[in-house]
């Protein structure tokens, strides 16, 4: 029985062990599986910093002193199961973090290993090279030609020389020469000369152009092709022939597209203009000049520009040595004239109007107008036109008050001159009625009126007229009681043609509003008998006669009509003058006339302009003789016979 | 007393074979002209006569070897050009004249050899200066460019190159012979030339004292 239940629990033991082992055991995990495997692999690389965007490089050259960062990836990462991970410098132990940022105090060329060992012994590398080299020391100071020499003979071969040394004595050095002339080098020209040579001398065996200014330039690398700190640039002129100078310099104005607009010009000591550069085509975007030949000699320069008159330069003196380019330094153009601000009216008090027109001008060259600012009252105006010195400023209802305000505006022109002048805008509310512009013949009359219809039952006190350099000047009438004036005045009265006229009413509570109107004098045509008979302006005619005439002179150059008068008497001054003939008004210089009576006549032509303009009588009249045929003909053959007879004599 | 004689007895040096001599190091060989020892370039000129001499090391055995100077060519039987501790060279002897092969023998058959090479060089020569003559004045303002102008040679047709001295300034110019020189104040002035082969033998101009002045101080 015992032995029975020993038998069942050694049974039951195997059981529970066999699941127990079969329940901890995955068989399918045991099994190698190729493709769950992650190789492991390690990279290495240089960066200047940490920035994400820094570049990484497997080589690089730094300068002494530098520090670099160098950078360790590991595949699949950085925290699988390792034995050991270390730089090596130059194959000798240098760290043993994954990154080491650090300076490297060895000049020359370094390589930099990053060694992994993993778990299971493998050894993965990777390797940086870096080289480290301090930048060779060119001394800028010291070198031939020397900056600035002159008297250079241009056909001659040309010996340039300067000093470097690598301060690690370790690097050949070499030198990136070049050569140019200064004009051509502002020009973005190519150089004369770019090369690069491994002396610090070189010999140039290239012709220049005499009396011309070049610059040289060097810079030396070392072999790892790091640059110097310094540069040598130099400058030197070539001599001319025989005893010419020359005089260099800059122009410098705020504007230089007017740099092919300037007039250089050099005076001798007598003041006498020697040279005159018509424009710095050479140079049209620096304004560097030269002026060349010029003998030896004391000079003053100055520039002139064609387009922006407000640009005036100062004067610089000069002395030119035989054989050398004197610099002038820089030429200062400015332009300290403010632009000027007027009414398309000339005047300073504006009429309110839909639109209001200025004119804006300055002798900077480029119009003034691009940068003006507009206000009316305390209103910005953000919408005006500008066409060429001509601003043009809409109005808006806003604006319109029945109390004047103030039109400023302000512009500056390219060199930075702002002028700001204000205008006087008056009511655009009238409550009155005046005349409005109109032209009248200087011969005539004008009646100004002035109909007050304020709303406010104000009372008029007075009126004034002011015809504005009118030979009565300021005309002042009462109008205490009356709502209606009207005043009279002859057109000679004006003395010019076209004039402005301001019509004011003052109320009697203080109020006053004015308004402007133009008033043009038409100038009357002109006739006589000296300039404008044509024929028959004396002797005998048939009685039909064409007459002719010259047209008048109209100084406005009117449409005229004419009007020819026959008298039978040269005296028409009286009232009882006796007129054969009046024509209507013609608009031909010719009427032909019949059956005209037999005897003396007179005539004369009156034009007529359409304002009312006339010409009036001629002080002097044409006279005829009116014949019959047959008396016309007698008195022509006794004309001819008496011209045979004194011929025959 | 076993222990103490062996310790004892460590202590002691044991000494050489009363036959057996230390051996002959190295030999190396040296040239002397106008009294100047020169054991590195071995350079000569031609102008003077001078000798080849031989050191050992250790010197006390210099008397118990025989030397033997040899010249050398390639592909060639050395010849025999003479023996003892000194080499003479006469004037002007030409480089294939000279020994560039020594054997030390001692009286065993033991023998050390130095190979050598003899430079004759003679040195740069600056001719003359040109431009400007001593105490020449020179009419011009701080910008003028002066010339300054010299002529040398090698006597041997080697590369040599110049320095040149402005105002104790020096520049070196390579193979030029000429320069034009601006930056010169008004008054007295220096100008120097020097001129060196690859060999490091040079030659030195007199300094030219000049003189600049404007031209309105004429």
């Amino acid at each position: 029985m015992i032995k029975r239940i020993h038998t069942f629990a050694l049974t039951i033991l195997a059981i529970i062990l066999s699941v127990m082992f079969s329940a901890c055991t995955d068989s399918d995990n045991l099994v190698f599986d190729e493709d769950n495997t992650s190789p492991i692999s390690v990279s290495a690389f240089m960066a200047k910093s940490f920035d994400s965007t820094a570049i990484k490089v497997k080589s690089d050259t730094i300068i002494h002193g530098d520090s670099i960062l160098f950078i360790a990836n590991i595949y699949p990462s950085r925290s699988i199961r390792i034995r050991n991970s270390y730089w090596l410098l130059d194959n000798k132990f240098y760290a043993s973090e994954f990154n080491v940022h650090d300076a490297i105090p060895l000049s020359g060329e370094h390589e930099i290993v990053f060694v992994l060992i993993t778990y299971f012994g493998d050894t993965l590398t990777d390797t940086l090279h870096l080289w480290i080299s301090s930048p060779p020391i060119l001394d800028s100071k010291k070198y031939i030609p020397a900056n600035g020499s002159q008297n250079i003979p241009p056909q001659e071969d040309m010996q340039f020389v300067w000093s470097a040394y690598d301060i690690d004595s370790i690097c050949a050095l070499y030198y990136h020469f070049t050569l140019v002339n200064l004009l051509d080098e502002e020009n973005s020209e190519p150089n004369l000369i770019d090369t690069i040579i491994s002396t610090p001398y070189f010999n140039m065996n290239r012709e220049l152009k005499p009396l011309s200014q070049y610059r040289w330039t060097v810079q030396a690398y070392n072999e790892y092709n790091v640059p110097s700190t310094a540069t040598i640039s130099s400058s030197f002129t070539t001599s001319g022939i025989g005893d010419e100078g020359a005089i260099a310099g800059k122009l410098k104005m705020s504007n230089e597209d007017l740099f092919t607009d300037i007039d250089l010009i050099v005076l001798d000591k007598q003041k006498k203009p020697t040279n005159i550069k018509t424009s710095i085509e050479k140079t049209p975007t620096n304004g560097l000049f030269e002026i060349k030949p010029l003998p030896p000699g004391k000079y003053n320069i100055t520039a002139q520009c064609k387009k922006g008159k407000d640009f005036v330069a100062d004067t610089i003196q000069a002395t030119v040595n035989a054989g050398q380019i004197t610099t002038i330094g820089t030429l200062y153009m400015a332009d300290k004239t403010p632009p000027t601000i007027q009414s398309e009216a000339g005047t300073d008090t504006l009429d309110f109007a839909d639109t209001l027109r200025f004119i804006i001008t300055d002798g900077g060259a480029k119009n003034a107008i691009g940068s003006t600012t507009v206000y009316i009252g305390n209103r910005k105006v953000t919408q005006y036109i500008t066409e060429t010195q001509k601003l043009i400023v809409p109005t808006i209802e806003e604006d319109r008050t029945w109390v004047p305000q103030f039109v400023t505006i302000i512009t500056t022109d390219d060199s930075g001159n702002t002028t700001t002048k204000s205008f006087v805008l008056r009511p655009s509310i009238l409550w009155f009625d005046t005349n409005h512009d109109t032209t009248i013949s200087r011969q005539s009359n004008i009646t100004i009126f002035i109909d007050d219809h304020n709303p406010y039952s104000f009372k008029l006190g007075s009126v004034k007229i002011n015809p504005n350099g009118d030979v009565k000047g300021t005309i002042t009438l009462d109008a205490e009681g009356e709502t209606s004036i009207k005043y009279e005045m002859e057109g000679e009265a004006f003395f010019k043609n076209k004039q402005e006229v301001v019509t004011t009413v003052f109320y009697t509570n203080g109020i006053s509003q004015s308004r402007s109107w133009t008033i043009t004098l038409n100038e009357p045509p002109v006739m006589s008998y000296e300039n404008n008979c044509y024929s028959p302006c004396s002797g005998v005619s048939t009685s039909s006669v064409l007459f002719r005439w010259y047209p008048a002179e109209d100084a406005e150059k009117d449409s005229i009509l004419y009007r020819l008068n026959i008298a039978l008497a040269s005296d028409t001054s009286s009232d009882t003058t006796h007129y054969y003939y009046r024509s209507k008004h013609l608009k031909r210089t010719q009427l032909l006339l019949k059956d005209l009576p037999e005897g003396a006549l007179f005539w004369w032509v009156e034009a007529e302009d359409p304002y009312g303009g006339n010409s009036g009588e001629w002080s002097h009249k044409a006279k005829l003789f009116i014949m019959s045929d047959e008396d016309y003909e007698k008195f022509m053959r006794a004309e001819s016979d008496s011209t045979s007879t004194l011929e025959g004599q | 007393m076993l222990s103490a004689g062996i310790v004892l007895s460590a202590c002691f040096e044991i000494p050489s074979k009363p036959n057996e001599k230390e051996s002959v190091k190295s030999i190396s060989v040296y040239v002397k002209q106008d009294g100047v020892i020169d054991s590195t370039l071995l350079k000569i000129h031609p102008q003077d006569p001078a000798e080849i001499s031989v050191t050992v090391h250790p010197n006390e055995y210099s008397d118990e070897l025989e030397f033997n100077w040899y010249r050398e060519e390639d592909g060639r039987k050395a010849t025999r050009l003479g023996d003892g501790t000194k080499f003479h060279i006469n004037k002007n002897a030409s480089a294939s004249s000279l020994p560039n092969k020594l054997v030390a023998t001692d009286a065993e058959g033991n023998s050390l050899v130095s190979r050598f090479d003899i430079i004759i060089n003679s040195p740069p020569k600056i001719d003359s200066i040109i431009k400007p003559q001593p105490s020449d004045t020179l009419y011009g303002n701080e910008n003028t460019s002066f010339l300054f102008e010299w002529i040398s040679h090698d006597r041997d047709n080697e590369e040599f190159s110049h320095t040149i001295l402005l105002d104790g300034k020096a520049y070196a110019v390579g193979d030029f012979s000429s320069i034009r020189q601006s930056g010169f104040e008004k008054g007295e002035h220096t100008f120097q030339v020097i001129v060196i082969d690859n060999y490091g033998d040079s030659d030195s101009s007199e300094v030219i004292d000049f003189f600049v002045m404007n031209k309105g101080d004429k």
